[in-house]
């Protein structure tokens, strides 16, 4: 249960973080079609980074401590897109646009992205033991991680900008983390 | 090999799907933060529900054969999209909110093709897993591989497909993708193969055949917009309007005659600032307040237009060319923040949309960038489209809150019978305390009155009255989607039939 619940965070918080992006970004860049695509084109390429390399490290070392390590690291740099936003980003440099647009993506979606990545995968094995239900057990993890997906990408639209500053939504989302990563390491499934 | 290449291709085709399904809606209903939320989650629920089902399916029936009809159905219903979205002008007038209809429509175009998308993916993992052991490494690598394709799909199709093909195009060429991969799993089921392709290559026609408009001149898919451009009679003269999405930006007069629209007024900003030699327009459209003020003041004019194809639009079918104006395709905070240059006017016509202002426009940030460009005496004017009508008037407020905490010394000028009616308003503000000569700017109303023949009848308030309740928007607190629900609310059901009446059904 603990790691299905941690799924469905994983899930919602990189949507939520995928919508504040543009929130974050518009002020210095604007909302022109290069941004969008930079914010979801590195959100995407980070979140693959950790699919893969979240993969790795299941099938070498697997254990709830781990992931809940990984879940703890996701929280402080989800905060830390806070000094970012306020310090880095409005910095002029002689690049362009499309340039920028990239670089500040990754200036704060790169390291969250890929330690939510990996989460997803290392929770997938976690919670996969039988050769023979492969299919309907990852279906049923990625539907619980789509359906966070649905709830951050709603909750942050329709009811956080619109009642809380970006500065809170963020510290929001860090706070979610860490209690996730408690949750996990204090469940009391056996690895 | 296969499964890593069908998951890479599922991956590709769902963002591109969901890219262009923003497209495919903005036109429809406009593209505010509704839009995309409603397009993003009704994608992400059919994909949650189809991992589900494929999980499922594929444990129940481990063959290529499931593979094949998952990628085939996802085939027909992305190429049936176009279809469905003719009839969404019936949604558009159901009596319920503006969410609720965008969910709706989102829902009817989308949902199913996601749902068969969505369910590829467990398929193709539990086929190519046959080892416990190794399932962390290939659901990495599987799933590694959908998001590249993801990834590339979202580049692809915002970068290129958008501007080479359009939205239909790009969606037939997707769905016949899909159907030509399906090959690979299914050489035994040949017959529904050609079936599917046969039901494409009809909708395919079929909408295409259904595009028989005359009063649409113009009609191009750009990278941010459905361009439209509609010769039409408006208040009984020959009109030429500029649709981007779902918002009429710009109507100018087919011949020298009034037609008493409020953007005939360029004449009457000479009373606030007597010499406007540089002169910025943020928000391009037509180029109608551009090309006004050059022939009027014969000043040196930048515009800062978003979209390149909105410029071309303007230069081809509404005399641009003839005009020495500088366009800078970017946009218009970027713009102001890398440019340094001084105006003695600034122009900010980018809210044309009252279902989607762009929020970062309007912030306390924005004004001090703004006023920072300006010369002293400079004026800045904000054109919004606003209502001071209890329920519908906190956008109004806040943004006059917030306008005069940098332009404390500004006017309000109005064109409607009174302020409640959802209408087109000018902030204009002042870059010192100079006050402007007021019976200068009645006697310029007069003319202009008199001029369209008592059909434009502005007035101008000094200082309107804000409500307490009012907050100062700031970049990282402008919550401008749920302060002008209530203006979308009362006005979008007076404006799609008036949107509707022009363009045509």
């Amino acid at each position: 249960m603990a790691n299905k619940i941690a799924i469905f965070i994983i899930g919602a918080v990189i949507l939520s973080l995928q919508i504040l992006g543009s929130r974050i970004l518009a002020p210095h860049l604007g909302t022109t079609i290069t941004v969008w695509a930079a914010i979801i084109g590195i959100i995407l390429a980070s979140v693959s980074i950790g699919y893969y390399l979240g993969g790795i490290l299941a099938d070498k070392k697997l254990s709830k401590n781990l992931l809940s390590l990984i879940l703890f690291l996701a929280g402080i740099f989800v905060i830390l897109i806070i000094p970012i936003k306020n310090n880095v980003l409005g910095f002029h440099i002689n690049y362009s646009y499309g340039v920028r647009s990239v670089f500040s993506s990754i200036a704060i979606f790169l390291i969250p992205g890929i330690l939510l990545g990996a989460g997803i995968i290392y929770t997938i094995k976690l919670e996969t033991k039988n050769i023979k239900t492969i299919g309907s057990a990852n279906g049923t993890l990625y539907g619980i991680s789509t359906a966070g997906s649905i709830i951050g990408v709603f909750l942050t639209s329709f009811y956080l900008i619109p009642n809380f500053t970006a500065t809170n939504i963020i510290s929001g989302l860090g706070i979610i983390l860490f209690l996730t990563s408690f949750l996990i390491l204090y469940s009391k499934s056996p690895t | 090999m296969k499964y890593r290449l069908i998951t890479f291709i599922s991956g590709f085709v769902i963002m591109a799907v969901e890219l262009i399904a923003a497209r495919i809606v903005a036109p429809i209903i406009g593209s505010s933060i509704f839009t995309w939320t409603s397009v993003i989650g009704i994608v992400l629920l059919g994909i949650s529900f189809g991992n589900y089902f494929g999980g499922h399916l594929i444990d129940k029936k481990p063959e290529k054969k499931v593979l094949f009809g998952l990628l085939v159905s996802a085939a027909v219903f992305i190429a049936l999209i176009p279809f469905l979205s003719k009839l969404n002008p019936i949604i558009v007038f159901l009596k319920t909110t503006l969410m609720l209809k965008t969910i709706l429509i989102s829902a009817i175009l989308f949902f199913a093709p996601a749902f068969f998308l969505g369910s590829i993916f467990p398929a193709a993992l539990k086929l190519y897993t046959n080892e416990i052991n190794k399932i962390g490494k290939n659901a990495g690598l599987l799933s590694g591989l959908g998001a590249l394709g993801s990834i590339l799909g979202t580049f692809i199709t915002g970068f290129l497909l958008f501007g080479l093909l359009g939205s239909y195009a790009s969606l037939y060429i997707l769905s016949l993708v899909l159907l030509a991969a399906s090959i690979i799993f299914g050489k035994l089921s040949y017959k529904t193969f050609w079936i599917a392709l046969v039901i494409i290559i009809i909708l395919i026609f079929s909408v295409d055949s259904s595009y028989a408009k005359t009063n649409i001149v113009f009609e191009n898919e750009s990278k941010y917009y459905n361009i439209k451009i509609v010769d039409s009679k408006i208040n009984g003269k020959d009109a030429r309007v500029l649709f981007l999405d779902f918002d009429s930006h710009s109507i100018e007069s087919k011949t020298k005659e009034k037609i008493g629209t409020y953007q005939e007024t360029a004449s009457i900003f000479e009373v606030f600032k007597k010499d406007l030699n540089e002169i910025l327009v943020i928000g391009g459209g037509s180029y109608n307040f551009p090309k006004d003020f050059y022939d009027i003041y014969s000043s040196n004019i930048d515009v800062v237009e978003i979209d390149p194809e909105v410029t071309r639009a303007a230069e081809n079918f509404f005399n641009l060319k003839d005009y020495p104006i500088k366009s800078f395709n970017t946009d218009g905070r970027y713009y102001l923040t890398i440019n340094e240059k001084k105006y003695d006017l600034i122009f900010n016509d980018a809210f044309n949309s009252f279902i989607s202002a762009p929020w970062y426009l309007s912030t306390d940030e924005a004004n001090k960038l703004v006023k920072k460009r300006l010369n002293p005496d400079g004026v800045y004017i904000a054109n919004i489209i606003a209502s001071n009508k209890e329920g519908s008037s906190e956008w109004f407020h806040s943004f006059a809150k917030t306008f005069s905490n940098t332009f404390p010394n500004y006017y309000l000028i109005y064109f409607g019978k009174n302020l409640k009616n959802p209408q087109n308003m000018f902030f204009v503000g002042i870059n010192s305390d100079k006050k402007i000569d007021s019976e200068k700017l009645e006697n310029k109303i007069t003319a202009l009155s008199n001029e369209t023949k008592f059909k434009l009848n502005p007035k101008f308030i000094y200082q309107p009255e804000i409500s307490n309740r009012a907050i100062i928007l700031k970049d990282n607190f402008a919550p401008v989607e749920k302060l002008t629900s209530g203006l979308i609310k009362s006005y979008i059901e007076t404006y799609s039939l008036w949107a509707y009446s022009v363009i045509g059904f």
